[in-house]
């Protein structure tokens, strides 16, 4: 997986770093229980202020995401749920494509309907 | 509304007041209120000869303002200009700072004596990651290799603020990307209050925490990074003939009936200002920091 950063994107760096955790976790790079990489890795890879990195953490651990253990680093919490964090996703992505069908003046019923043709015609080509 | 000129809050590292100098009766920098708070990584943008060295060298106590004081950890910079330069390290524009007659070992070994805070393993561990030459003499050596012997004497002694002026100039694009990451794990390991002036804006866009810009000697915009990207904002409007406006954008683009302004201001408002001008707002979107230093300095451009 390969993190998304934008500047362009409205949303401040840390919730997006934020949302990217999650994301990792939903597709399975970051395992229930496990370490994430810690704020000094994570900075150096992504080339953002650490600072920037440990609001991040911090946001995710105050929403019980994940858990520092004292001296170990950052870990998955284990009262996580790839599925909830999932079905988090998806209510982002619905949100995210909303936004955008209302900026362009698009009405939900046929953005609706244009996901589903899309759907149809990936099966059909399978 | 988020004013594009701000006093930052305290506790500041770096707080000039008025600060002017001028050299045969031009300004090279006017009545500067700098504020740079603990811990930020702040970057000076701005265009050549618009004051930014001159700045880095005021903070450093280089040079002695016609006006104004500077302030570097609270300690005014005239007074007690030897206790702050012990804290803080720095990388000349000018690559011709210090004897070029010396090997850069010895240049380092001069420089380690300077400062008490100064770590032998870690200047060990810079010389290999930017690949000094330490057996070479810094006459002998390209402007890259150079600036990559000022980078290792600047963050080896561990200050607490560090002065960067156009520190990957001279760079390829290699070496660049590792004095980015350098200077990240740098801030990540200890606690380092950064100012950094650079015409690459886009390489350090999401490490900065604060931007300054600067015009023609004067710090036009100051505030934190968030404070730019959310409050200067990009609406795509479509205007009716012989339309006018007092919208106050901070910069216009486009002809006919499609515009596209650059607003500082609470979104909402910015709209509700549009659509009252008789124009219909069609996009809002957010923008770089490298297009936003853009825009402020073109709209300073047409003042």
């Amino acid at each position: 997986m390969v993190f998304n950063l934008s500047q362009t994107d409205p949303r401040p760096i840390y919730q997006q770093i934020l949302d990217e955790i999650r994301r990792g976790i939903v597709v399975g790079l970051y395992k229930v229980g496990e370490p994430i990489p810690s704020v000094r890795q994570l900075a150096v890879d992504l080339k953002v202020n650490p600072n920037t990195v440990a609001q991040a953490y911090r946001e995710l651990e105050r929403l019980g995401v994940v858990e520092v253990r004292r001296g170990q680093g950052t870990f998955v919490s284990p009262q996580t749920s790839r599925d909830s964090e999932r079905r988090t996703l998806i209510t982002t992505l619905a949100n995210k494509a909303v936004v955008e069908a209302k900026r362009n003046s698009i009405g939900l019923g046929e953005l609706i309907e244009a996901i589903r043709s899309i759907q149809l015609s990936e099966e059909s080509a399978e | 509304m988020i004013s594009l000129l701000q006093q930052l809050p305290g506790p500041l590292a770096v707080e000039s007041e008025l600060f002017t100098k001028t050299y045969r009766g031009k300004h090279a920098v006017k009545s500067l209120n700098l504020t740079v708070p603990v811990g930020a990584t702040y970057v000076l943008v701005g265009p050549n000869g618009s004051g930014k060295s001159t700045t880095l060298k005021g903070i450093l106590g280089l040079i002695v303002p016609n006006k104004g004081s500077m302030r570097v950890f609270g300690r005014d910079i005239s007074t007690a200009e030897a206790l702050v330069r012990a804290n803080i390290g720095y990388v000349p524009e000018s690559i011709d700072w210090g004897n070029p007659s010396l090997r850069a070992d010895k240049m380092l070994e001069l420089h380690s004596a300077l400062y008490r805070s100064w770590d032998h393993s870690y200047a060990d561990k810079l010389c290999r990651v930017f690949d000094v030459q330490l057996g070479k003499k810094l006459k002998s050596m390209s402007k890259g290799e150079r600036r990559r012997v000022h980078l290792v004497m600047a963050l080896a002694a561990k200050p607490q603020l560090l002065l960067l002026d156009e520190p990957t100039d001279g760079l390829d694009p290699l070496v660049r990307d590792e004095a980015i990451r350098t200077l990240v794990e740098h801030i990540a390991l200890y606690p380092t209050t950064v100012v950094i002036s650079t015409h690459r804006i886009e390489e350090v866009q999401n490490i900065v925490t604060h931007v300054g810009v600067m015009s023609k000697g004067s710090l036009i915009s100051q505030l934190s990074a968030e404070d730019l990207r959310s409050g200067l904002l990009r609406y795509t409007i479509n205007v009716p003939e012989g339309w006018t406006n007092d919208i106050n954008a901070v910069r216009t683009e486009g002809i006919g009936s499609q515009r596209i302004l650059t607003v500082s201001g609470n979104k909402r408002e910015v709209v509700n200002k549009i659509e009252s001008s008789g124009a219909e707002v069609t996009d809002v979107s957010s923008i770089s920091l490298f297009d936003a230093t853009v825009s402020l300095l073109r709209g300073s451009k047409n003042d």
